[in-house]
């Protein structure tokens, strides 16, 4: 058995008083019908494409509540807050037969990505402070604008950050699984106001 | 005490009918997000768009036209950027 979370700010599809998950479970968003794949995480996790047969979930109770915080009707208050669900999921709910997957967007990507021998790399090319400014660029834009040494002296240009890196940082900063199908509303075992 | 902080969007271009106002921020939690509130041809629009702050990108996505969405999409990188700045004016310059 495993638990899960996720926010559900004001205004949004999921937001207790538009779509209750109690009463429906939740329901990927996918409109087309595209299949799931490397590409599509990405386009997911990093690019916040969310009209993909994935639904974020997190490992992480805090990581939900911040996403609880927003919404589309603004930031949640005492009298109008948002809500994180507790999804508790089991063995027997996942695999062959129940619709439902977990896929772990880090181990998914993982195996895609290219061999040490290959060019280009999907690592960067940067300094030790260059995660910094994939993590946080408000705070240290710098790190992503400062070309890095090269033999024999500077660089001219920026440091290179794959969207394949860039997917993994955001992949672990919210400590987040992709459910793919739906989750039956017997899954959801709490739900905590957000403000 | 409010428990939110208003940034207003000045200097971010309008363009596609969709001008930014104002960028919403918790002054409560330290959380990489922001609402930001925008008008469509000259209507301020009742919901906001959700930002993600380190990844530079809506997580709403009102438009199906692909002008607006590269609209949109250029236009999460500027404010993300501008609230950067605005919330950390030191940390934003060349460490050379």
């Amino acid at each position: 058995m495993a638990v899960f979370y996720r926010g559900a700010g004001v205004g949004t599809h999921w937001h207790i008083n538009v779509n209750h998950p109690k009463m429906t479970g939740f329901i990927p968003w996918n409109p087309n019908g595209v299949s799931a794949s490397a590409d599509r995480i990405m386009q997911h996790v990093a690019n916040g494409i969310t009209a993909s047969p994935y639904l974020s979930l997190t490992r992480s109770f805090a990581v939900a509540w911040g996403y609880a915080i927003f919404g589309p009707k603004g930031i949640a208050t005492a009298t109008n807050p948002g809500y994180v669900y507790e999804i508790e999921l089991n063995a027997h709910d996942i695999g062959r037969g129940t619709g439902l997957e977990l896929v772990d967007p880090l181990q998914e990507l993982a195996a895609t990505l290219p061999q040490p021998l290959v060019t280009p790399s999907y690592q960067h090319d940067g300094d030790q402070n260059l995660s910094l400014g994939i993590i946080r660029p408000g705070r240290f834009r710098s790190y992503l604008r400062t070309p890095p040494l090269q033999p024999g002296g500077g660089g001219v240009s920026p440091p290179r950050v794959t969207l394949e890196l860039k997917t993994m940082f955001h992949a672990l900063r919210d400590a987040e699984i992709l459910a793919v199908g739906n989750i039956p509303s017997s899954a959801i075992k709490n739900f905590y106001r957000a403000s | 005490m409010s428990e939110s902080h208003k940034i207003l969007l000045e200097g971010i271009i309008e363009r596609a009918g969709i001008k930014f106002i104002e960028a919403e921020i918790s002054e409560k939690f330290d959380v990489p997000f922001a609402v930001v509130w925008y008008s469509l041809g000259g209507t301020k629009q009742t919901e906001g768009l959700r930002l993600d702050l380190d990844k530079e990108v809506f997580l709403d996505h009102p438009f199906a036209d692909a002008e607006r969405q590269k609209v949109m999409r250029k236009a999460a990188r500027e404010i993300s950027s501008f609230i950067g700045h605005y919330l950390y004016p030191t940390r934003n310059v060349s460490h050379g």
